[in-house]
């Protein structure tokens, strides 16, 4: 076993930190941790969200307006359409997150939380689901759910979207799409939520247990073949 | 007793346990409470064992959360509409793909909250 000083890094000091601000704000969910480089998106409500938009890394000074942004398969790519500083219609390609860089972030954004809380969050976990099941977490770091109301099927995995599935007339299972979902706030291109891997799991499979409607309303709806779905 | 375990930032999952003997403790619970409803947090109250429900609602005065107590409903097919045309453009996130739009008929349910194990969730940023 590891002593405690061993598991601490660099980053430790601004975790208490910010776990000393969240508490002197009465913010029951603590306050996410800002990472240097990577961008941190907060909730638009969260009375701090405005001054961790000006933290992190920061986008160059936009020339031009998107007038229409969508998706194309053939492309892979989000296409847009936008208008340039002098005024002219201009189009262009932006492709979707590579999956690699956005592991490589993901990794990253490991120091912002700490073994004890993920400790935590899994003895929580263990308390929810059955034995079973939370073994299999704790190995493949994911695991399936049924809900008894919609009869859809969810893989809740650790640090990507969780996956919805639907099975047809002929028993041939689809994928509906991947839900999205962080409290609070996440790190932008990647699958790193400011809350603990294991809390983030616990959101969406209570959300989903509680209310799938407000569950799939919250939630971003991610299509199968993007990136961000991480599949 | 009750409690209410907030999953946060930093500290992990943290736990307010409600004893209905010190009453400075319930008055503190329920103050905290309404400012998480108020403040867009999903409280997540379990009505069985493994079974949850979203309050929409919490009395302060007397301390309860409000459920919206939904009638058993069968499994139903859900309603897909993937758009399968190339460079089609993508709605926008309230998108076309979702469990079946249930007749949400409810009647409200009240939990004491002294008696009900609660998960409180903070606002989705989406991702």
């Amino acid at each position: 076993m590891q002593s405690q000083e061993v598991l601490e890094d660099n980053y430790s000091s601004t975790r208490q930190i910010m776990r000393a601000l969240g508490i002197k704000a009465e913010e029951w969910c603590g306050l996410p941790v800002p990472i240097a480089d990577e961008k941190l998106i907060v909730e638009p409500s969260h009375p701090a969200s405005s001054v961790y938009a000006k933290i992190g890394r920061e986008d160059p000074p936009e020339d031009k307006t998107i007038i229409n942004t969508w998706y194309s398969y053939r492309h892979r790519s989000d296409i847009v359409i936008y208008r340039d500083k002098e005024g002219k219609l201009r189009w262009g390609l932006v492709p979707g997150i590579h999956s690699l860089r956005a592991a490589f972030s993901t990794m990253g954004c490991s120091i912002a939380w700490t073994v004890e809380e993920e400790e935590r969050a899994l003895l929580k976990l263990s308390t929810l689901i059955p034995d079973h099941l939370f073994k299999m977490y704790l190995l493949s770091g994911m695991f399936i759910e049924t809900s008894k109301r919609s009869g859809l099927t969810y893989i809740f995995r650790k640090l990507r979207p969780t996956v919805a599935l639907t099975t047809d007339k002929t028993g041939e299972v689809k994928i509906l799409c991947a839900l999205c979902l962080h409290p609070i706030g996440y790190y932008e291109g990647t699958w790193a939520g400011s809350m603990c891997p294991t809390d983030d799991v616990i959101a969406h499979l209570l959300m989903m247990r509680a209310d799938e409607h407000f569950y799939w309303k919250r939630a971003n709806q991610i299509r199968a073949h993007r990136p961000e779905a991480g599949l | 007793m009750g409690n209410l375990s907030v999953l946060s930032v930093g500290g992990g999952d943290i736990t307010l346990k409600f004893d209905k003997s010190n009453p400075a403790e319930v008055i503190r619970a329920k103050r905290i409470i309404k400012d998480m409803l108020r403040r867009g947090y999903a409280l997540l109250i379990e009505v069985k064992e493994g079974e949850f429900q979203r309050a929409v609602n919490f009395d302060e005065n007397v301390g309860e959360y409000i459920i919206a107590d939904y009638d058993p409903e069968e499994i139903t097919e859900p309603v897909v509409k993937l758009k399968e045309n190339d460079d089609e453009q993508e709605e926008e996130e309230t998108a076309a793909i979702e469990p079946k739009a249930r007749t949400r008929k409810a009647n409200q349910k009240r939990i004491k909250m002294e008696n009900a194990n609660a998960v409180a969730v903070a606002r989705s940023a989406g991702g």
